[in-house]
């Protein structure tokens, strides 16, 4: 007895010395305060990346690893939402809009080999165009069906006409009708270009749909082979513990950066991601929380990044369910709520109040839309001048089981926003779900009166904030209004950008005259690394490539 | 069943309340046992006279609103939460929830535990076959998933995790009473007042539960402590009450369990609370075992 | 014995099938739907109601449950909505870590559970006796997830003296034959990985282990008492028999009864101290995937998931059953 005693102290004491001199997880190469020729990165995600096939995701932690080993015709200039050329050297827009010819990159190879070039261009614009059965589910093909609609099936009309290849380096995308979006979209990590050997070989069209409905990929494209044109090429992936990549050192462009393996590891927690930080298992994370900014701050040994705000936070208002299709509730709810206070303190400096459904820095934002101070005393004016007896009950729902970066704490902003109501005029029905599936679900549903939610945007367009939101009658919103459905057709599809942008700041002041919701703030999302990583730009779409990132 | 415990069980049949007043004293004289008492005594007070006791109502806003809180000092023996709520009298009214989830789900548990054990210990024959493997089934899934798939299915809400939590200590309950039972029904008194014709019920009712009770009583004040666990896990893994202003323990520290670094008041409280409390029932419930029985070691 | 272990055996069958019943019907009940778990915020009508309809979940309830009885009888446990990865896949590599973490904390919890409860009982009432009551006491009264909590804390973050997160540092490869990565790391021979995932498992596990820990002091100790007291000990010491020899093949023999059953009671409290604890850890077992199932409704995982944990309960009580009969001969001719 006395003797196992003693053995499990032994190895207990000799795994706590171990730990003190060795193995920290630190993945600098030797740390010795020089740059590394092959440094190794490893960066906290917050989950596993769901495929790596572009065409058929939509989440975040996808999109991310995709943007390391796939590049697209254009792109953005880090850190902005400019579009810039990418595998495309230049392009020329035919006079009528429908159709964009590029002059595309010589001597750039796949991953595996394969040339680049017009056909691979081609083929890939063509897969896309022809999928068919499950891979048109939305769960699969978002981007493509909102960027270009249908499909080659017809069921529903299609931006997308044809692709041709007239000579190896020039491709011309052809269109059913002019648009103003299409180059931002072609920037988007969706339409980033695969080879086509690969695609074949590994029967990336292959998916089966199981008994639950599922459609999962059953080639093993997506998951063991992706192959692209990217500064890093795909390596390995264990889920749930690490997605290993390493430099393409066949890049046929400049890499700036000293990575030479970059590991995306994902933990859930953002507070562990910051406890793997401090301990030197990763060297950066994404999705930091608020609470941690401080502590970041205050660190030498880390650095805090912040990307530029390109999202909303707001409390939705479904006006299907009584009272809220009246405007002077609306209107109470808007200075009920002190929205500077709940940007104060739970945002840790990051977030500004939000007075209209787009951020500043989006075209046709509104310098003049009708404000709503905090006023409870007017709030509960506003209500008994239109004949109600105060408090007014209304019901309010939140997600649980989430963190976005407009609502980092979703519980946090719902009871300070409920606290105000109730100190003020209203009395609220509590109500909550979980996120992914059931809140999501009664939103779209028009199942909730007042519903925490908000927008990141995909691309810098007007139309994917309030387009997205307000072009069309929607169960979430419950409203059916002409006048700014119209506004906001005219300005999607007006070519000319200043009148565009004029169009859309018009359709911003109905909108906030109308006060669908009350947007409350846009906020600039964090990041943190060590001091030792230098390069990062961190982008308003999270469209950031690792190869111009140094570590030291 | 040795002589020596059929004289014991023949003393009690004639003068059970001599058995209650000689495990009184034993109790008593526990120092440990009065620890229990103690500690759990200061919680009940707490509970009861939350509303005098603390210095501020439970969801009114003292304080800013920040993500770092601040800890303990300036007039807030425990701190504030992200609310800018005064921690302690949150913790306070949360005394009243957690006592009240200890009782309620355990008197769930045991109140339908008793009727499927009595039914399978005494009626016996098939009944208790099938009540033995439903009890069975039950077991065989571990009871904080029961309990997760129960308030899924009912959703969020202070009753349904009472009834869920009450609904995983059935089994334990059933099973203790039934092997309460069928030790009893052999006795040499039962056969002897069954041989004189003693109606079934009678005896039932008025000796062998009674007799039967005293392991139960012990197993609830146990049973009661991991209640109180349970439902702070439950609350931490994200199924607590629905509703997000409630002070339950478990909920207030799984709503700030990220917020480790910067505000460790808000974990350490109401955790030491907890551990405090389920100390004290523990500390009773071990001495009611030594009370009722100073043989019984295990 | 073979009878008894048949008989045993048997007897779980109707077990299994009520649970699988059990479990189909469950996840049925769940309001919500795999739809929208596939498209999160960007859902819209017609593309929930086409994933609904491909979804089958018009048929009637005995048809549903035949095929799924079918498939999960022939191996398919259906697809991950979050991964959209086979079930199996994921429960052979979810699996594995749990089992390893479960096997640490029961080490922890009897490697030093025992000989705590061996030395308290010997030396009853005395200081050691009491404070080794008060810390089992201490052990059964700390909610796990807090336990976690604080360890993580103090001895990963503020001291550093152990990673925080996850199962094997990722900077480091390590060839994955079996699953159980300890195992790997032996079999490559890799003796840094081996320390490594070590290093992994110590504050998970002895978060895990502490309650199974008290608890097994306790019966230990309690056992021991019991077997001391008894007339063929004091017989045999009587007769002049060297202590120590009286101690390990009479005493502790037959303590061992009780203890082996509290270990196999305590497989159920490590299933479930594992959901907590996996959580706190970020540790990617079997716990954490079917919390997470559950609450973004990942149908195909939460069947396959619960039907594993349980099926896997049952064969831990039936090991326990047979250790048992074997170390009392008495109970196997009942």
């Amino acid at each position: 007895m006395r003797k196992s005693l003693k053995l499990s102290a032994l190895v207990l004491a000799l795994s706590l010395i171990a730990a003190a001199c060795g193995g920290d997880g630190d993945g600098g190469g030797g740390g010795g305060g020089e740059e590394e020729a092959d440094a190794t990165l490893t960066f906290g995600t917050s989950a596993d990346p769901v495929v790596l096939d572009g065409a058929l995701v939509s989440d975040g932690e996808s999109l991310r690893a995709i943007d390391q080993i796939f590049e697209g015709l254009v792109t953005l200039d880090p850190g902005t939402t400019e579009v810039v050329p990418g595998l495309a050297e230049s392009w020329e827009i035919s006079d009528d809009g429908m159709s964009y010819t590029f002059t595309l990159r010589e001597g750039v190879t796949f991953h595996d080999g394969t040339d680049f070039n017009a056909e691979a261009v081609c083929f890939n614009f063509d897969r896309w165009y022809n999928f068919t059965g499950t891979f048109q589910n939305p769960s699969a093909s978002y981007y493509w069906q909102t960027v270009f609609g249908g499909f080659s099936d017809g069921k529903t009309p299609s931006l997308y006409e044809s692709c041709e290849a007239p000579d190896e380096t020039t491709a011309t995308l052809n269109l059913t009708k002019p648009s103003a979006s299409i180059l931002g979209a072609l920037a988007l990590t969706n339409f980033t270009i695969a080879s086509p050997t690969a695609l074949e070989e590994y029967d990336a069209d292959e998916g089966r749909v199981d008994e639950e409905g599922i459609f999962s990929p059953t080639g093993t494209y997506a998951t063991e082979h992706p192959t692209g044109t990217g500064p890093f090429m795909f390596e390995s992936w264990t889920r749930g513990e690490a997605l290993t990549m390493v430099r393409n050192e066949d890049y046929w462009g400049e890499f700036e950066g000293n990575i030479g393996t970059l590991i995306f590891r994902p933990i859930a927690e953002g507070s562990a991601r910051l406890q793997a930080l401090q301990a030197g298992d990763i060297q950066g994370y994404d999705l930091v929380d608020p609470q941690d900014y401080e502590t970041i701050d205050g660190d030498d040994q880390l650095q805090l990044l912040n990307r530029p705000a390109f999202n909303v936070g707001y409390v939705g208002m479904n006006q299907a369910v009584k009272p809220l299709d009246d405007i002077e509730v609306r209107k109470a709810i808007a200075h009920a709520v002190d929205r500077q206070e709940i940007v104060d303190g739970f945002y840790a400096g990051q977030g500004v109040v939000a007075h209209e459904f787009m951020p500043p820095e989006v075209v046709g934002y509104s310098e003049e839309v009708t404000q709503y101070e905090y006023d409870p005393d007017l709030a509960t004016q506003i209500l008994e001048d239109a004949g109600y007896t105060v408090p007014v009950e209304i019901d309010f729902a939140y997600p649980t089981d989430v963190s976005r970066p407009y609502m980092p704490d979703p519980q946090a902003n719902f009871e300070a926003i409920v606290s105000d109501l109730e100190e003020c005029c209203f009395k609220v029905d509590k109500k909550s779900a979980t996120w992914s599936p059931d809140y999501l679900d009664n939103v779209d549903n028009g199942r909730y009166g007042l519903y925490l939610l908000g927008w990141t945007g995909d691309f810098g367009d007007p139309d994917n904030f309030v387009g997205t939101f307000f072009q069309t009658e929607q169960p979430a919103w419950g409203f059916n209004n002409q006048e700014i459905f119209d506004a906001l057709d005219a300005a999607e599809v007006e070519t000319d950008p200043d009148t565009r942008e004029q169009l859309y700041v018009e359709a911003n002041n109905l909108i906030m005259d109308f006060l669908p919701g009350l947007p409350y703030v846009h906020t600039e999302p964090g990041l943190a690394f060590t001091a030792n990583v230098t390069g990062y730009r961190p982008s308003p779409v999270s469209l950031e490539p690792f190869s111009i990132v140094t570590v030291e | 069943m040795s002589i020596a415990e059929a004289q014991a069980a023949e003393l009690s049949l004639e003068r059970p309340s001599g058995l209650w007043r000689d495990a009184f004293d034993r109790f008593r004289r526990n120092p440990a046992a009065l620890v229990g008492v103690s500690l759990v005594l200061i919680f009940t007070i707490a509970a009861i006279f939350a509303p005098q006791i603390a210095p501020h109502p439970p969801n009114q806003q003292v304080g800013p609103l920040s993500t770092n809180p601040a800890g303990p000092g300036g007039g807030h023996v425990m701190g504030l939460d992200e609310q800018g709520r005064d921690l302690f009298s949150r913790l306070l009214y949360g005394a009243r929830l957690s006592l009240l989830v200890g009782i309620v789900s355990v008197g769930i548990g045991l109140a339908i535990g008793l009727v499927f054990g009595a039914l399978a210990g005494y009626v016996g024959g098939w009944v208790d076959t099938v009540v033995m493997r439903v009890m069975d089934l039950m077991l065989s899934i571990p009871s904080l998933l029961v309990a997760i798939g129960l308030v899924t299915l009912l959703g969020r809400g202070m009753v349904q995790i009472m009834f869920a939590v009450g609904v995983t200590t059935v089994p334990i309950f059933a099973r203790l009473l039934r092997g309460s039972i069928l030790g009893q029904r052999e006795a040499d008194y039962v056969l002897a007042a069954r041989s004189v014709g003693v109606p079934g019920r009678r005896l039932l009712l008025g000796h062998i539960l009674p007799n039967s009770i005293a392991p139960v009583i012990v197993q609830a004040t146990l049973t009661m402590a991991t209640a109180i666990i349970e439902v702070a896990g439950l609350s931490f893994l994200g199924l607590g009450p629905g509703d997000p202003s409630l002070p339950e323990w478990g909920k207030i520290m799984a709503d700030n369990a990220n917020r480790l670094e910067s505000a460790a008041h808000l974990v350490l409280f109401p955790g030491f609370a907890i551990v405090l409390t389920t100390i004290g029932i523990n500390l009773i419930g071990d001495g009611l075992r030594e009370a009722i029985d100073p043989k019984l070691k295990s | 014995m073979l009878k008894f272990i048949v008989r045993r055996l048997i007897f779980t069958i109707p077990i299994l099938f009520g649970l699988s019943i059990l479990v189909f019907l469950f996840v049925r009940a769940l309001p919500g739907g795999p739809a929208i778990a596939l498209l999160g915020e960007r859902a819209t009508q017609e593309s929930v109601e086409q994933i609904e309809e491909e979804l089958g979940l018009d048929q009637p309830l005995p048809v549903q449950y035949m095929r799924y009885l079918t498939n999960v009888l022939s191996g398919d446990l259906g697809s991950s909505v979050s991964t959209r990865r086979p079930v199996v896949d994921e429960l052979k590599q979810r699996f594995p870590a749990t089992f390893e973490l479960a096997l640490m904390a029961m080490l922890f919890a009897v490697a030093a559970g025992i000989p705590l409860g061996y030395i308290a009982a010997k030396r009853y009432q005395g200081i050691l006796d009491n404070v080794s009551l008060v810390g089992s006491l201490l052990g059964i009264s700390f909610p796990v997830f807090f336990l976690a909590l604080l360890l993580k804390y103090v001895f990963a973050v503020k001291l550093g003296w152990l990673p925080t997160v996850g199962r094997i540092d990722v900077t480091r490869s390590l060839e994955h034959p079996t699953g159980f990565y300890l195992l790997d790391a032996i079999i490559a021979g890799d003796g840094a990985a081996f320390v490594d995932v070590l290093q992994h498992l110590i504050l998970p596990a002895i978060a895990l282990g502490t309650i199974p820990l008290a608890i097994v002091a306790r019966i230990t100790r309690a056992a021991v008492l019991d077997v001391l007291g008894e007339d063929y000990v004091r017989t045999a010491r009587a007769k002049g028999l060297d202590p120590g020899v009286v101690d390990r093949r009479h005493v502790l023999r037959n303590a061992m009864l009780p203890v082996v059953t509290v270990i196999g009671l305590q497989t159920g409290l490590l299933l479930t101290g594992a959901v907590l604890t996996e959580t706190v850890f970020a540790y990617p077992g079997l716990g954490s995937w079917i919390l997470n199932a559950i609450r973004f409704r990942d149908y195909a995982v939460i069947q396959g998931g619960i039907l594993f944990f349980a099926g896997m309960f049952i064969f831990v009580n039936l090991l326990v059953d047979v250790s048992y009969a074997f170390l009392n001969p008495r109970i196997r001719y009942r």
